[in-house]
Parts: C-alpha cells; sequence; structure tokens
C-alpha cells in the first residue's frame, strides 16, 4: 500500500516539473510580464529595505521645509566638469507662496553609507547606516516634501510596506480560505455544495466599500495604526474569497470526475488528501493567475480607504493617505510632486496586470513554446 | 469725460425725480454717508454674481433659519430697529429713526421710521415689532435671537404706543441689550395668523414662492433653485438714498451661486464668473500669482471674527479619573499650550495669512482687546519642564506618567474636512508625542462632533472654532458656568471653581455697567483670568482676503466683520 502510493507520487512528479519549466519558458518570451516581474521585485524590495536605502524616517518632519520642491542633484561642477553628484541647500525665498531657492554658496556632496537616524532591523539589532544622505545643515528630498516638511522618497518607501504588503496578506487569508472551501464544496458536491454556495453568495453580496466605511467608524480611536491596518487587510480578505471560492468549486467539480481521482479512491486516500494532494494542485494554475490579478485590488482598495481618511492614519504613510495630500486643486498645481504616490499605484497595479496576463498565457496548456 | 459727467448728472436728476414721487408717503428716508465710508455715489443697473458657498438656505423664516447659510441670504431681504455701524460696531437707526433710554435705564422707547413699506407695498407699524417679539420670545418658534433678548430669563415688555412708536422694558438694565436689540423684523399682516394658529413653523420654508417671502430690506427674493442659485432683486421702494437723493441699492440684481466644494468656486471665479469671491486661505497663493495680469485686486480685511481652539474636557460628571485630573489641572493645560506651535499653523495652514489668537475676545474689537496678556509661546522644553514640575514625569520608556502612575493619553477629536483642524491636530500630536503623552487625533462626522460637545459629553479633548460676535457679552453661552456651550464643563448649577465664579461675576457686572470704560475693565479683568487658566488652547484666526473685480464700485469690507454684505445696498458697476 505504502509503496504504491511513493510510487503514484513518483510518477506524477516530472509531469509537474516539466510543466512548471515550460510555463516559464513561455513567460519568458514575454518581455512586458518579465518587465512587470522586476519592476514589481524592486518595489518591494525597496520597501522592504526601506530603512537602510532611504535617507529619512517614515514621520521625520522638518517644519521649516514645507512643500519643499525635489531637491536638483548635480553631477557637473558650475564649471562644467564631472564631479561626484552633490545637492545644495535650499532656503525658503517666499513664505507665502512656499517658493524656495538653492542656496549656491555651499555644495553638499551626497555620502554614501553614512550615518544618520537610527532604526532596528528586525528587532535583534540597532544601526543607523544609510545608502545615502548629506551632511546636516541641507535635506537631500528626491521627489520633494511634503506639507510638514517630510521626504516624500522615504515615505514611499515606508508608505509601500501597507500599500504593497497589504495585497500580500490579503490575498494569502482570502486564498486559503477560498482554495478549502471551493475544495470541499465542489468535491462533496450535493447539499453540502448547495448550502455552502449560497453561503458564499450572501458573502458576495456585501457592499464591501461601505461594510469598511462602517467598520473603520467603529474600530476604536486609540487603536494603533498598524493594528488597525491589519485589521482592514483581513476583513478585505474575509469578504473577499467567495469569489475565489465559486470558481475553485467548479473546476473541482470536473477534476473530481478524473480517472487519477478514482484511483486514489480506490487506494483509499483520505478524502481531505484527495482534495489537497490531487485535486487542489491541478487548479493552481487558475489560481496563480487569480491571485496576481487580485493583489491590485487589495492595494486599489487600501488606497481609496486611506484617501478618504478611514485607512492608515496620520502619521503613518501609506500612498492611499499620501495621495490625499493632493486633494485640492491649489496642491495639486502648485505641488506636483505630491502625484508622486498615486503614480507608484497605477505602475504597481499596471505591473501586475502584465505580470499577471504573463502568467496566464504561459500556464496556459493550450499554447505550445 | 465731460459728456458723461453731464450724462450722469442728467440721469441723477430724472432720478431723483421718479423717485421722490414713488417715496411721496416714506417720510423719514434714511441718508448713507458712502462719501463717508470712502465711497463714491454710484450709476444704476447691472447685476453683481457672488458666491454663495457650498449650500443655500435652507428655509426662507428668519426666525428658523439656524445656519449662515439661511441668514446669509435673509439677512438682505429683513431688517431689524437697529443695525451696527459698519465701521465702529455701534448701534445705529435702520428701522427705527432714533430711540430713547429712560434715566433708570430699563425703559427703552423707539421712535419708528415712518412710509416704509413691506415688499407688497404694506405700511411697517408698531404692530410689526411687537409681533416680531411675540414670535421671538415663543420658546416654540427656536428663534437664533432668542438666547441673546433674554435677561436673566426673563424676556422684554414690548408694548406699542403709537402706530410709530413702541416701548421695550427691562427686567433690569443691561447694557448689550442694544446689540442683540436688532433682531430681524417680520410681518405681522402675513405671518400673524399662522403665529397665532401656532403654525408659525411651517411659514416660509423652502415650499413657499419666494415672491411672497416679504421683508423690509433692499432686496427681495426673486427666485432659488435650491442649492444651485439663488437670485436677489432690487427693492425699488427702498428707503435709503445717497448723499446725492438716489434712492439705493444701485444694484438691480444680486445672484448668489452654490458650489459643493470650494475648489470650484475658486474656478468659477478665475473664470470671470463671480464679481469678488472671499479668498480660502489656502488658495491665497494662487491668487496672488493670478493678481497681476487679472482685473481684480486683493483686499485685505483683516482678522476673521471666529476662534479656533483645543478644549481639554473637565466635567466631573462625565470624564473618568484619571483623566479628569490632569485636565482640571491647570498646571497641566499650561504646559501644553506651551506645546501648540501656532506660528508653524499660520504658515502651513494660511500661508502665513493670519494672525495668532491669544485670547477669547474677537480680535476686531480693538477697544476690549487686552494687548499685554499672559501667552504661551511655543516652546517644548518649556513644556516639559513645566509637566515635570507638576509630578507628570518622562518614564524610562519615553512614555509620561502621572503622580499614581497612569500613563498618558487620550484622544482628540475634531470635525472632518477642515484642513485648518487636520494641521492643528496633525501638529499637536506630533509635538505631544516628542513630550511622551499619545494623542489619539480623529476626524469624526462634524454633526457628531457637536452632539458629543452638547449632549452626551463623552470626550476627552475637541477641536473646534465658533464664530465670534463683535460685542463680548455674544459669548455669553460660552463664559457663563451656566452657558450650553460652557464646554469645559457646562451648565452648572453653581460655578465649580472659583475662577469660573469669579468670570460669572465679572460677566453679569458687565452687563449692568452702561459706561464702556467700566466694561472694559471688567473684561480686561476676565481676559487676564482665562488666559491664567487656559480653559481653550487658542490656535490662530485667518486674515480676511477679497478678490474683487476691478469693475466692481464702493466694494468696501466694513470694521466689524471685513466682509462685503453690508456695502451691497451701495456697491455699483462700471460700465
Amino acid at each position: 500500500m505504502q509503496d504504491t502510493k511513493q510510487s503514484l507520487d513518483h510518477l506524477e512528479q516530472p509531469a509537474v516539473r516539466s510543466l512548471w519549466r515550460m510555463a516559464w519558458m513561455k513567460l519568458k518570451k514575454n518581455k512586458m510580464a518579465i518587465a512587470g516581474m522586476w519592476i514589481l521585485i524592486v518595489l518591494h524590495l525597496f520597501s522592504i529595505f526601506a530603512n537602510f536605502l532611504v535617507p529619512y524616517g517614515e514621520t521625520t518632519s522638518d517644519r521649516r521645509r514645507t512643500y519643499h520642491p525635489p531637491t536638483k542633484v548635480h553631477f557637473f561642477t558650475p564649471e562644467g566638469k564631472l564631479t561626484r553628484p552633490y545637492i545644495y541647500n535650499y532656503r525658503r525665498v517666499d513664505a507665502v507662496r512656499n517658493r524656495y531657492e538653492p542656496d549656491t554658496s555651499k555644495a553638499y556632496p551626497i555620502q554614501f553609507f553614512v550615518r544618520g537616524e537610527k532604526y532596528s532591523v528586525l528587532g535583534l539589532f540597532e544601526t543607523d547606516l544609510h545608502l545615502f544622505g548629506v551632511d546636516s545643515g541641507a535635506k537631500i528630498f528626491l521627489l520633494g516634501a511634503d506639507r510638514y516638511g517630510r521626504d516624500i522618497f522615504s515615505r514611499l518607501a515606508f508608505g509601500g510596506r501597507r500599500s504593497l504588503f497589504i495585497g500580500i496578506i490579503g490575498l494569502t487569508i482570502s486564498l486559503s480560505i477560498g482554495l478549502v472551501y471551493g475544495g470541499v464544496a465542489g468535491y462533496f458536491g450535493g447539499t453540502v455544495d448547495n448550502v455552502m454556495m449560497r453561503i458564499s453568495e450572501v458573502i458576495i453580496s456585501i457592499p464591501s466599500f461601505y461594510l469598511l466605511l462602517a467598520l473603520s467608524a467603529v474600530l476604536p480611536i486609540g487603536m494603533p495604526s498598524d493594528l488597525r491596518f491589519l485589521m482592514i487587510t483581513v476583513i478585505l480578505a474575509f469578504i473577499g474569497w467567495a469569489g475565489l471560492a465559486r470558481v475553485i468549486r467548479g473546476m473541482v467539480l470536473s477534476i473530481r470526475q478524473s480517472e487519477f481521482v478514482t484511483a486514489a479512491q480506490a487506494i483509499g486516500c483520505s478524502q481531505f488528501r484527495i482534495i489537497v494532494r490531487h485535486i487542489l494542485p491541478n487548479t493552481m494554475s487558475y489560481v496563480i493567475v487569480n491571485a496576481t490579478l487580485s493583489i491590485p485590488s487589495f492595494i486599489l482598495s487600501e488606497s481609496g480607504l486611506s484617501f478618504i481618511g478611514v485607512g492608515i492614519q496620520h502619521p503613518l504613510a501609506s500612498w492611499g493617505n499620501m495621495l490625499s495630500e493632493a486633494l485640492n486643486l491649489s496642491s495639486l498645481t502648485r505641488y506636483p510632486w505630491l502625484l508622486v504616490p498615486g503614480f507608484m499605484i497605477f505602475i504597481t497595479v499596471l505591473c501586475y496586470s502584465f505580470f499577471g496576463d504573463g502568467l496566464r498565457d504561459a500556464l496556459d496548456p493550450r499554447t505550445r513554446v | 469725460m465731460k459728456k458723461s459727467l453731464f450724462a450722469f448728472i442728467l440721469a441723477a436728476v430724472l432720478i431723483i425725480s421718479t423717485g421722490l414721487v414713488a417715496a411721496a408717503d416714506l417720510v423719514d428716508p434714511l441718508i448713507v454717508d458712502i462719501e463717508g465710508y470712502g465711497g463714491t455715489i454710484g450709476q444704476y443697473g447691472g447685476s453683481m454674481t457672488v458666491s454663495g458657498g457650498t449650500a443655500g438656505p435652507k428655509t426662507f423664516n428668519p426666525h428658523r433659519a439656524a445656519e449662515t447659510s439661511s441668514s446669509d441670504v435673509l439677512g438682505h431681504v429683513f431688517e431689524g430697529l437697529v443695525t451696527l455701524d459698519r465701521e465702529t460696531g455701534q448701534p445705529q437707526p435702520q428701522l427705527a429713526r432714533s430711540w430713547e433710554i429712560s434715566d433708570d435705564e430699563t425703559e427703552i422707547i423707539f421712535h419708528l421710521r415712518r412710509g416704509v413699506q413691506w415688499h407688497d407695498g404694506t405700511e411697517f407699524t408698531a404692530d410689526d415689532v411687537v409681533f416680531t417679539f411675540d414670535v421671538i420670545y415663543d420658546a416654540n418658534v427656536g428663534s437664533n435671537a432668542r438666547s441673546g433678548l433674554l435677561i436673566d430669563g426673563q424676556p422684554m415688555k414690548v408694548e406699542k404706543i403709537d402706530r410709530y412708536t413702541v416701548k421695550f422694558t427691562l427686567p433690569r438694565p443691561h447694557a448689550p441689550i442694544m446689540y442683540s436689540i436688532g433682531a430681524n423684523i417680520v410681518p405681522y399682516h402675513i405671518l400673524g395668523d399662522a403665529f397665532e394658529a401656532g403654525r408659525y413653523q411651517e411659514m416660509w420654508g423652502l415650499a413657499t414662492d419666494p415672491r411672497e417671502v416679504v421683508g423690509t430690506g433692499a432686496w427681495r427674493i426673486a427666485s432659488y433653485r435650491v442649492d444651485q442659485e439663488l437670485i436677489l432683486e432690487r427693492n425699488p421702494n427702498y428707503y435709503e438714498f445717497d448723499s446725492a437723493g438716489n434712492r439705493l441699492p444701485y444694484l438691480d440684481q444680486v445672484v448668489f451661486r452654490y458650489y459643493q466644494n470650494t475648489d470650484t468656486s475658486v474656478l468659477a471665479f478665475f473664470s470671470g464668473e463671480f464679481d469678488y469671491i472671499e479668498i480660502p486661505s489656502t488658495h491665497f497663493p494662487e491668487f496672488l500669482d493670478r493678481e497681476v495680469s487679472s482685473r481684480w485686486s486683493i483686499i485685505s480685511a483683516g482678522p476673521d471674527s471666529g476662534t479656533r481652539f483645543i478644549v481639554f474636557n473637565q466635567n466631573p460628571n462625565a470624564v473618568p479619573e484619571p483623566k479628569l485630573s490632569w485636565f482640571s489641572d491647570v498646571k497641566f493645560r499650561q504646559a501644553l499650550a506651551h506645546a501648540l506651535d501656532k506660528e508653524t499653523i499660520l504658515d502651513m495652514a494660511m500661508n502665513g495669512q493670519g494672525y495668532i489668537l491669544d485670547g477669547p475676545i474677537n480680535m476686531r474689537n480693538e477697544f476690549f482687546l487686552k494687548k499685554d496678556l499672559k501667552t504661551y509661546p511655543y516652546d517644548l522644553e518649556k513644556a516639559a519642564a513645566l509637566l515635570d514640575e507638576a509630578g507628570y514625569r518622562l518614564g524610562a520608556d519615553g512614555r509620561r506618567r502621572d503622580t499614581q502612575g497612569n500613563i498618558i493619553e487620550f484622544d482628540l477629536l475634531t470635525g472632518a474636512g477642515s484642513t485648518l483642524s487636520q494641521i492643528v491636530g496633525e501638529l499637536f500630536q506630533e509635538d505631544l508625542a516628542a513630550l511622551g503623552i499619545t494623542l489619539n487625533f480623529n476626524m469624526i462626522d462634524f454633526n457628531v462632533l457637536v452632539d458629543k460637545l452638547t449632549s452626551n459629553f463623552e470626550w476627552d479633548a475637541i477641536l473646534i472654532g465658533l464664530t465670534g460676535t463683535f460685542d463680548p457679552n455674544g459669548g455669553s453661552n460660552t463664559w457663563l458656568s451656566s452657558g450650553n456651550l460652557h464646554m469645559w464643563n457646562p451648565l452648572q448649577e453653581e460655578p465649580y471653581t472659583e475662577w469660573e465664579a469669579r468670570i460669572d461675576e465679572i460677566w453679569y457686572a458687565a452687563q449692568r455697567a452702561m459706561n464702556p470704560e467700566v466694561r472694559r475693565e471688567l473684561y480686561y479683568e476676565f481676559q487676564d483670568i482665562v488666559a491664567e487658566q487656559v480653559p481653550l488652547l487658542y490656535t490662530v484666526t485667518n486674515e480676511r482676503s477679497l478678490a474683487v473685480g476691478d469693475h466692481l464700485k464702493n466694494g468696501l469690507p466694513d470694521a466689524i466683520s471685513g466682509s462685503l454684505a453690508s456695502a451691497w445696498n451701495f456697491i455699483w458697476i462700471e460700465r
């Protein structure tokens, strides 16, 4: 008995491996998908290593530098000679219009691996090493500063932690629920299926945005912002799984008629094992594509909620609440760099779409290399 | 030039002569000294379009109007016996041509202007005045004017002496009464029956044809599309004249347009839709940039009379310990006052176009405003030192605790939608964090906020604003310990603390004192007490700036509020 099972597993393995290899070869041919993938990897790494990669902390503000424009980085000396990159300090020359001008009397070279603000790495040890920075006396704002004089470049990295990973966390939750729920419903069929699908329909019909609005209103005021963020993610995930479960259930319904399922039943595999080991892996290609394509919806939900002020709360950053500073016409026309977070959301969603499309084509067994 | 001057004189002569025919019954015209205000004699005609804000009137009934969107319009349709002078803020004749105050200061006799017509042609008389005060004093009507006209909770006796004379009898001398007595007079011949039948509240809602809304003012409502556009047209029988004998107002009509959002109003102004606009302070730089190449100019009209402040809840029936002990500790409040960075608030929220507020008196009322008050400049080190001294010490974990070891953490609430409030709250949060105090700042629906403030009392700290009145006595419901807007501990039966008792005494003494100098001394002491006790942490107020089209003449903001509305009667358009 034991031997038969092992050999069955053994038989399956090479087929699976070659399927993945084929998919990867197909994916590699899709330039857009690969470009999307690399951009996403860079963005995620940028956020994960934010502390090291950016010069300032998430909430570090400089009240005398409200709406500081992006600092211009110079590569040539005034005489036109190539030199190490340097910046000038900016001084506010018009307080009413928030107009800044570079003070060209002193050049501040950009230093690499400098000491700056302290941060802790995974809670293990503290360090103050930053990839780049300038001497105190000047500030380097690569993408300008917001109203409170906080570096937008730095906040983009920290905000990305929330905006990017909300999708991954939320997806993990909704995928696990959706897979198991859809698998069970499809495998057992009949009354079980009927009841479970009606429940999922109820969940699908909940207007999620309004539910979130209501929920964020009742979350206690003193709740730490990060916990609040996690709550919102979990809530998003708990109402997001039902659509996936329905598709999985349909696939399982057809897969369970296959010979290998009958075979597994014949040799006495437990039902749970049949669902998890034999049926669900066959839905993988669909699940992966679906996952990639639904991450953007999580990102957009978070941005939307933070934009209207019920998501991530000040002073913590997320791309949505950073973008909400550009809400009025005046800041939009005068301080266009406030729109950068919106651009980041745009890029991320676009990359996920390209990558997801590429994956779908790659995993489709009907296309050949 | 000469030709146009001749035409102008000719037109003026013609108008005077026609005007005189129509005004045959008017015995007591009101001559407006436009030149005295720095204006010029105008020409007739034209229409002016103004921004009405985000929403229009909710009612046409002046004693049912509870919000400025209604009273802004109805203030042009209805008038009071007296009005406040646009420069001095002192009571001056309007529907009353003069008045006498008895020696014991408990009787005021008003002589009404004879021959004034309601918009439907009926003559305005003493009956209308007596009727109006009946309406105001009827608690079921819920008029906004009521609380200001009660003296120790007692109404005044209002009697008709003859067709043009009314006598008011006060329960005791009350100096500020002349500032509130100019409530809008409503017509007895139209509303009288409804009032007697107990149906006054139903009258003149938005379903009423605006032409049936009859006042005595310079303007009457021609049409209203709810929350979109309201048109006021000139009252051709108005009793005000300029010094050249021309009947006012000059303009044919004034159009209010409403836009959901301030940005849209600003764009509408830039595209030439509005003849003038009050500049939202966040938009000031744009106006400054565009002014050079535009056909309008920016006028500065002084500080806004409104105040904005943070208040800590000291209500012993609503706030649990240990928060109550912190908030009722004057040292705690003083220390936190030092943590409010008003300069930065001014800079970030108003582009520097504003004023730092240090006390409760309307900044426009220079007579009562005390200059050398105790102030709390932004100084986090001093704040930390004061907190240490009072026993609120910083722990090793970077959090501050009171003497019992409770971590200091509380909530600050404010109404959603105001950029200023957001900035104040967020900066305060950041500064308190630097002091080791956790402040949970949240913006909630404004109505929920007001509900918390006035009825369920369950809050720690609130950031809110009040619109100012010119005379200090207008702040009665805030400063008297029995007031409903005595926010930190409202509706007290007996003053809870010594300083609140002293403010009550000052307040009543100032109401009895007819001599302005004496009142000033009393209000000076009041300001000192408030500065010492800091029940409210005052923030900033904005500069009122207007962008006025160059074709608009006599666009003179008044001294008491900085608004252009009181100049409408003599604004004219140059062709």
